[in-house]
C-alpha cells in the first residue's frame, strides 16, 4: 500500500525498551555484524528519512522527524546517530532511540569523517543508499573518503525473518487498523472528511502512532488521501488504511459497505484459504478472475520480499486480491500473512 | 489590503517567459512527494498537484503542463491546469526529448530514479533558480488556503489551552489538536510542541508528561490545499513566573519592529535586522546569533519556500504577494527559549498579519485562563 507523507509525525514516538527492548537490537546488530564481517567491512552507513526509514529504524529504533538521519554502525564498538534539526532539539531526538552517541548534523561530511576518525578509520558499506538525495549521498561518499558497497540487499534479507516481538507488533498495528476501518464505515455516509478523522481517532485510541486513511469517493474509484474534495459518500466504497504502531505498520485494503457482495465473499474466503499455504497460488479458476500479489510489511509499508518474490519462513506478507474486471474499477481486498515453516498464519484482514 | 489578482496561469506564463528568454524549450519538474513544510514541490507549485509518491511534470515554452504519475497518482492530476498526463509503470520511462531541457527539483529525487532518469536522458541542467525567482507569490487561491489555515491555526491554539494540562502526555496533546485542525479543514499539519520548565529549542512532541510550571512551546502549521501557514506560541502550564511575565513581551516588541520592516521593496535581511536589533538593545545580543538563533521566521514549502529563511544575509527583495513567517523565538537566559511568531502576507503598499490575534503569553493547565 502506498500512502501520502505527512509533514511530522506526532504520535508516541519515544523508544520503549520494554516493549522493544535493547536484547531485540543487539540481535540485529550482530547478525548484521556478521554480513559486514562476510563483506569485509569495518562500518556500516545506514540511511533514513521522513519519507523511508524502515531500515534505520530496524538498527536504531529511530524515526527520523526532521530530516534525514544516519546511523554508523561499527564492527565493534557502539553505534553512532547522525540526526537532522538544531542542536537544542537534541534531547527530543534522544527520546527516539537506545543509542545514545548522537550527533546533531552540521555538515555531512564532516560529520561521518570524524566519527570515522575517531573510531580508527574504516572500510564502509552504505545501506539504503538509493533512497538518499544525491547531495546526501556525495557528503556520506567525502565523510567516508572511498567507495561505498551497497549493502541494501544483504541486510534487506537479514531483516525479512520477523522476531515474535515483530509479529506481535505488526498483530497490534492490525487491531489499530480494525478499528480505524470500523470507525470509517460507521461514518462515511457523513461524508468522506468526517469519516477519515473519525478513523484516524479510532487508530489513535486503540494504540497507533500514525495512520493514514484513503477513501475513494465513488465505487470503484482509487482510494486517495484526505482533500477538500467532500461528497457524503453513497453505497460501496474502496479504502485503504495503514497504521502503526512502535514502528511496525499493519495495513488493509477493503471496499466498506459490500459485505454481502460475492466478490467480497469470495475474497475473504480465498484470502482465509491462503493462510494455510506457503507458496500463496490461486486455482485456474480463481486466477481467471483475481489478481493475487504480496509484499512485505514491516517497518516499511512496502519492504522484502519484493512483490511477488518468493516466500520463506519468517517472512511478513501483505498478501493482495483484486479483481481482473476492468469495468468494476478499483476493487481489492487484503490481508496480512505471517510465513511459517509449514505454511502461513492469518495476522490481520480487513 | 491591496494586491493585484494573481493565478496559476500568471504563474505558469511567468515561468515560460523565463524559459523563451535564455532558450530552453522544456522543462522536467521533479517531485519526492516528501511534501515538508520547508522544501520546493514544483510539481504542486506549477499543477496544485500533490501525489503520494515520487512525481514528474513537463512544462514546455508555450506554457503546456504534462504530467507523469505512477498508476496511484496518473488519474488524479488536476484536469483544468494540466494539459495531459500520462500513467506510467515507472517514472524512468518518461518520454521526454532532452534537447534545450532543463530541470527543476532534481537534486530533491532519490538516487535510484535520478540515476535512472539521468542515464537515460542526460544531465539536465539547472533551473530552480530562474524557475522560483519568477514564481515567488502566492496566487490568489493560495493566499486564501493560507488565511483559512492560518485560522485553523488560531483555532487550533484555543483547543490546545482547553486540553493541555498536567499529566497529559504532549504527543497526546498534539495528536488531539491535528484531528481538530483536520476536522476544521487542513489536510497535514507540521506541528510541533514540546514541554519542560526551561527549554532550549522547540521541539517534536514526545511521550513526556506536561508539568504544572511548564512552558509549553508550540508551532502550529496547518496545511490547507498545499498551503503550509503558522503560527507560534508560549503557554505556561499553571500561573507563569514573574520573569517570563516581564520577558515574554520583550519578543512581542521584536517581532513587531521585525513585521514593521516588511514591505515591498524592503529585504528579508531588513525584517531580521530589525529583530535583532531590537532586542540586542534589550540586552541580548549575544543570544541573537548561532547558536541560539538561525533565522527568525521562513517561507512555507509546499510549492515556493520564497522568500526564503529571514536571516540577516537573505537579500531577497520582498514582493506583494510573497507569504513568510517571522518569528523570533528566542532563547533569553533567564527563561530558556520562548516562542512568538505571524504569518504575514506582503501586500502592494507594506504587509498584512493573518492571524487575527497577534501572539501573547498563554496560560493552560491549573489557572486556565489567559492573561
Amino acid at each position: 500500500m502506498k500512502a501520502m507523507n505527512i509533514s511530522l509525525p506526532t504520535g508516541p514516538f519515544d523508544w520503549a525498551p520494554e516493549i522493544l527492548p535493547r536484547a531485540e537490537f543487539e540481535r540485529r546488530l550482530e547478525i548484521t555484524r556478521a554480513a559486514m564481517r562476510i563483506a569485509g567491512l569495518g562500518l556500516l552507513i545506514v540511511h533514513g528519512d521522513g519519507f523511508d526509514h524502515g531500515a534505520l529504524s530496524w538498527v536504531s529504533g529511530f524515526t527520523p522527524k526532521l530530516g534525514a538521519a544516519y546511523a554508523l554502525i561499527p564492527l565493534e564498538g557502539e553505534p553512532g546517530l547522525i540526526v537532522s534539526g538544531s542542536p537544542g532539539m537534541k534531547p527530543s531526538a534522544l527520546r527516539l532511540s537506545w543509542i545514545a552517541d548522537m550527533t546533531v548534523q552540521r555538515d555531512l561530511a564532516d560529520d561521518i569523517r570524524k566519527w570515522i576518525e575517531g573510531h580508527g578509520g574504516l572500510k564502509t558499506g552504505l545501506y539504503e543508499g538509493q533512497a538518499m538525495a544525491q547531495a546526501a549521498y556525495v557528503a556520506v561518499l567525502r565523510g567516508a573518503g572511498e567507495t561505498l558497497s551497497d549493502m541494501t540487499s544483504v541486510v534487506d534479507d537479514l531483516r525479512r525473518r520477523k522476531s515474535a516481538c515483530e509479529i506481535a507488533l505488526i498483530v497490534q498495528a492490525g487491531r489499530s487498523v480494525e478499528a480505524a476501518l470500523a470507525a470509517l464505515e460507521q461514518s462515511l455516509p457523513r461524508g468522506r472528511r468526517h469519516a477519515i478523522i473519525a478513523a484516524e481517532r479510532a487508530a489513535y485510541a486503540a494504540g497507533a502512532q500514525d495512520v493514514r486513511v484513503l477513501t475513494a469517493d465513488r465505487a470503484g474509484g482509487a482510494p486517495r488521501p484526505l482533500d477538500d474534495f467532500d461528497p457524503v459518500i453513497m453505497g460501496s466504497v474502496p479504502v485503504a488504511v495503514a497504521a502503526r504502531v512502535r514502528g511496525y505498520w499493519a495495513s488493509a485494503e477493503t471496499v466498506l459497505g459490500d459485505d454481502k457482495t460475492i466478490p467480497a465473499r469470495e475474497a475473504k474466503a480465498i484470502l482465509h484459504a491462503l493462510a494455510t499455504t506457503i507458496d500463496l497460488s490461486l486455482t485456474a479458476e480463481q486466477s481467471a478472475r483475481w489478481s493475487l500479489s504480496w509484499q512485505g510489511i514491516g517497518l516499511s509499508l512496502e519492504e522484502a520480499p519484493q512483490r511477488n518474490a518468493p516466500l520463506r519462513a519468517g517472512d511478513v506478507v501483505c498478501a493482495r486480491l483484486s479483481l481482473k474486471s476492468g469495468s468494476s474499477g478499483h476493487i481489492a481486498w487484503t490481508a496480512i500473512l505471517a510465513i511459517d515453516p509449514k505454511g502461513a498464519r492469518l495476522l490481520q484482514t480487513a | 489590503m491591496s494586491l493585484k489578482p494573481h493565478s496559476l496561469e500568471d504563474r505558469k506564463s511567468a515561468i515560460a517567459a523565463a524559459m523563451r528568454a535564455v532558450g530552453v524549450q522544456r522543462l522536467l519538474l521533479a517531485s519526492n512527494g516528501h511534501h515538508q513544510i520547508d522544501r520546493f514541490n514544483p510539481v504542486q507549485h506549477l499543477t496544485g498537484f500533490r501525489a503520494i509518491g515520487p512525481a514528474l511534470a513537463v512544462l514546455n515554452s508555450e506554457g503546456r503542463i504534462y504530467g507523469f504519475g505512477l498508476e496511484h497518482d496518473a488519474g488524479h492530476y488536476p484536469r483544468s491546469n494540466i494539459d495531459g498526463v500520462t500513467c506510467l509503470d515507472d517514472l524512468q520511462d518518461i518520454d521526454f526529448d532532452p534537447r534545450n531541457a532543463g530541470s527543476v527539483g532534481f537534486a530533491t529525487l532519490p538516487r535510484r530514479l535520478a540515476g535512472a532518469l539521468r542515464q537515460r536522458l542526460g544531465e539536465l541542467p539547472a533551473f530552480d533558480q530562474a524557475f522560483y525567482a519568477v514564481s515567488a507569490r502566492k496566487t490568489d487561491a493560495e493566499i486564501d488556503h493560507v488565511r483559512r489555515g492560518t485560522r485553523i491555526a488560531e483555532l487550533g491554539m484555543d483547543r490546545l489551552l482547553e486540553i493541555a494540562r498536567p499529566g497529559r502526555r504532549e504527543c497526546d496533546v498534539a495528536i488531539e489538536v491535528n484531528l481538530y485542525m483536520k476536522e476544521l479543514g487542513a489536510n497535514d499539519s507540521f506541528l510541533m510542541l514540546n514541554s519542560g520548565p526551561r527549554a532550549d529549542a522547540v521541539m517534536p512532541s514526545s511521550e513526556r508528561p506536561i508539568e504544572t510550571g511548564d512552558l509549553l512551546l508550540c508551532e502550529l502549521s496547518p496545511c490547507v490545499e498545499g498551503q503550509f501557514t503558522q503560527i507560534c506560541r508560549t503557554v505556561s502550564i499553571g500561573a507563569p513566573s514573574q520573569c517570563v511575565v516581564e520577558k515574554y513581551p520583550l519578543l512581542v516588541k521584536a517581532m513587531l519592529a521585525g513585521i514593521a520592516a516588511a514591505k515591498p521593496g524592503a529585504t528579508v535581511g531588513d525584517v531580521c535586522a530589525r529583530i535583532d536589533d531590537d532586542l540586542s538593545n534589550e540586552g541580548y545580543a549575544q543570544y541573537s546569533r548561532p547558536p541560539f538563533i538561525r533565522r527568525r521566521g521562513h517561507g512555507f514549502g509546499g510549492g515556493s519556500m520564497a522568500p526564503g529563511d529571514v536571516a540577516v544575509d537573505n537579500r531577497t527583495v520582498l514582493e506583494p504577494g510573497m507569504v513568510f513567517i517571522v518569528h523570533p523565538n528566542q532563547f533569553l537566559p533567564e527563561t530558556g527559549y520562548m516562542m512568538c511568531g505571524e504569518t504575514i502576507l506582503i501586500t502592494d503598499n507594506g504587509h498584512e498579519i493573518l492571524p487575527q490575534n497577534t501572539s501573547r503569553l498563554l496560560v493552560a493547565g491549573a489557572a486556565g485562563a489567559r492573561l
